[in-house]
C-alpha cells in the first residue's frame, strides 16, 4: 500500500468549499448490524441491513465574519428545519482528478445542531456532521 | 477565512451586561433527527423535527453584577439575550450578534477555599423559538435623542420576521428612553417604524418582533430621551429569520 498525508482533503456543501474551515474530517459509513443468529449455532450470525446511514463529520475553525461559514451553518440549519437536503462532496486530494486512487463522495445530506464555543482568547472550533438524509446511499465515484 | 480569537465577545442577559464576568460562552443549535427512511430507500432518509437551541454562559462571580443577573433570570420565563462574538465594547454597527429568549433554569455556583467563585448559567430557548442569527446594532450611551446610521440588513421575507432586542443596562433616575427600530428602501430614505419597545424609566429588557414582509432593506435604531440629566446606556440587536 502507498502510505499517505492527506493535505488536500476538500469538503463541499451546498456548493460551498469548505477547504480553508476543516482541519480534519471524517467519513463514517454503516449498515446496521442485524442479528439472524438462529437455534443450533456456536457463533453469531450476522447480515448487514438494507439501509445505509453515512455522516461526514468535520472540525471547522468558526468564523463569523459575513457569508463565512456560521451564516452558512445557520443557513444550513433553517433548511433542515424545512426538510431541504443538501448536497455533499468530499474527495481525498481537491488538486487531483476524481479516479480510483482518489474518489470522491457524494450524497445529500443535513445538518441538525452545532454548538459554537466562545473561550475568551482561543479559537471557535466546532464538530460539525452532515448526515445522509436523501433516502440514497452515498456515492464513491471514481469516474475522472 | 480569517481563523478568529475571540478576546471581546460581548454577552448581555437581561438588563446586565456580563462580558467582564464571562470566559466562555456557547451557542447551540441543535434539531431533532427525525427518520423517515421508507421501503426502497437505499440510505436513510432523515428531516430535521424541533428546533432546541440553548445558551450556556461560565464565568467568574460578582454578586453585584452577575450575582444580579443570575437571580433576574434564574427560572424567569422570555429572558431576553444577545451575545455578540467580535463586538468589543462599542463594537461595530455592523458586528454579527446572536439574540433570542430563553429560561434560564440551571445555575451552578462552586468556590474552593483561596480560590474564585466560579459559576455557570444555562437557558434554553423559549418554546417554538430559536437563536436568532442578527446584527449588533447600537452598543452605547446616550444623553440625547437621535438614531444610528441605516444598515443593510436586507428584506423580511414573507415567511419571516424581524426581531430586536434591547436591553437598557443603565439609566439615569427619573429619565425615560423610547427605542424603535426603523426600515427603509435606501439608506438615505424616509424610514418606518417596524419595532417599538415600551418606555425604559430604568433598566430594564425587552424582545420584541414583527412579521414580514417587509421589502425594505436598511435598518436603524432610532431614541428618544426625555427627563433632565439624561444618561441610558443600552444595547440593540436585530435579525431577520424565519421563526
Amino acid at each position: 500500500m502507498a502510505v499517505t498525508t492527506y493535505r488536500n482533503v476538500r469538503v463541499t456543501f451546498n456548493a460551498v468549499s469548505w477547504l480553508s474551515y476543516h482541519p480534519e474530517v471524517t467519513l463514517v459509513r454503516g449498515f446496521p448490524e442485524i442479528d439472524i443468529t438462529p437455534m443450533g449455532s456456536t457463533g453469531k450470525k450476522m447480515i448487514g441491513g438494507g439501509v445505509e446511514a453515512w455522516e461526514v463529520r468535520c472540525r471547522l475553525f468558526l468564523d463569523v465574519a459575513d457569508n463565512a461559514i456560521d451564516e452558512q451553518l445557520s443557513g444550513l440549519l433553517a433548511d433542515a428545519q424545512a426538510g431541504t437536503s443538501r448536497t455533499m462532496a468530499l474527495i481525498l486530494d481537491k488538486d487531483a482528478a476524481i479516479s480510483a486512487a482518489n474518489p470522491e463522495y457524494q450524497g445529500s445530506g443535513m445538518i441538525f445542531d452545532y454548538t459554537a464555543p466562545f473561550k475568551v482568547g482561543d479559537v471557535a472550533v466546532i464538530d460539525v456532521t452532515i448526515k445522509g438524509s436523501d433516502g440514497i446511499a452515498i456515492i464513491r465515484d471514481i469516474t475522472p | 477565512m480569517a481563523i478568529q480569537t475571540f478576546r471581546d465577545a460581548e454577552t448581555w442577559i437581561g438588563a446586565y451586561r456580563l462580558t467582564t464576568n464571562l470566559h466562555a460562552v456557547a451557542l447551540g443549535q441543535k434539531l431533532d433527527e427525525i427518520d423517515a427512511t421508507v421501503f426502497t430507500d437505499t440510505g436513510r432518509r432523515l428531516l430535521g423535527g424541533i428546533p432546541d437551541h440553548a445558551l450556556n454562559i461560565e464565568g467568574y462571580m460578582d454578586e453585584a453584577n452577575a450575582g444580579a443577573a443570575a437571580e433576574a433570570a434564574l427560572g424567569e420565563a422570555d429572558t431576553v439575550f444577545s451575545v455578540a462574538p467580535i463586538g468589543g465594547a462599542g463594537g461595530a454597527l455592523t458586528d454579527v450578534a446572536y439574540l433570542g429568549r430563553a429560561l434560564f433554569g440551571k445555575f451552578e455556583g462552586a468556590v474552593k477555599v483561596g480560590d474564585l467563585y466560579r459559576f455557570s448559567l444555562g437557558g434554553v430557548c423559549s418554546p417554538g423559538e430559536r437563536i436568532v442569527r442578527g446584527t449588533l446594532m447600537h452598543n452605547a450611551t446616550r444623553t440625547t435623542s437621535s438614531n444610528s446610521t441605516g444598515v443593510e440588513l436586507g428584506a423580511v421575507g414573507a415567511a419571516q420576521y424581524v426581531y430586536g432586542a434591547l436591553h437598557v443596562i443603565a439609566a439615569s433616575a427619573g429619565d425615560t428612553l423610547d427605542v424603535t427600530v426603523k426600515s427603509s428602501a435606501t439608506q438615505g430614505g424616509a424610514y418606518t417604524t417596524r419595532l417599538t419597545f415600551t418606555q425604559a424609566a430604568g433598566i430594564t429588557s425587552e424582545w420584541k418582533s414583527a412579521a414580514g414582509a417587509i421589502t425594505d432593506t436598511w435598518w436603524r435604531i432610532d431614541w428618544t430621551v426625555g427627563g433632565a440629566g439624561i444618561s441610558f446606556t443600552f444595547v440593540v440587536t436585530v435579525g431577520i429569520q424565519t421563526p
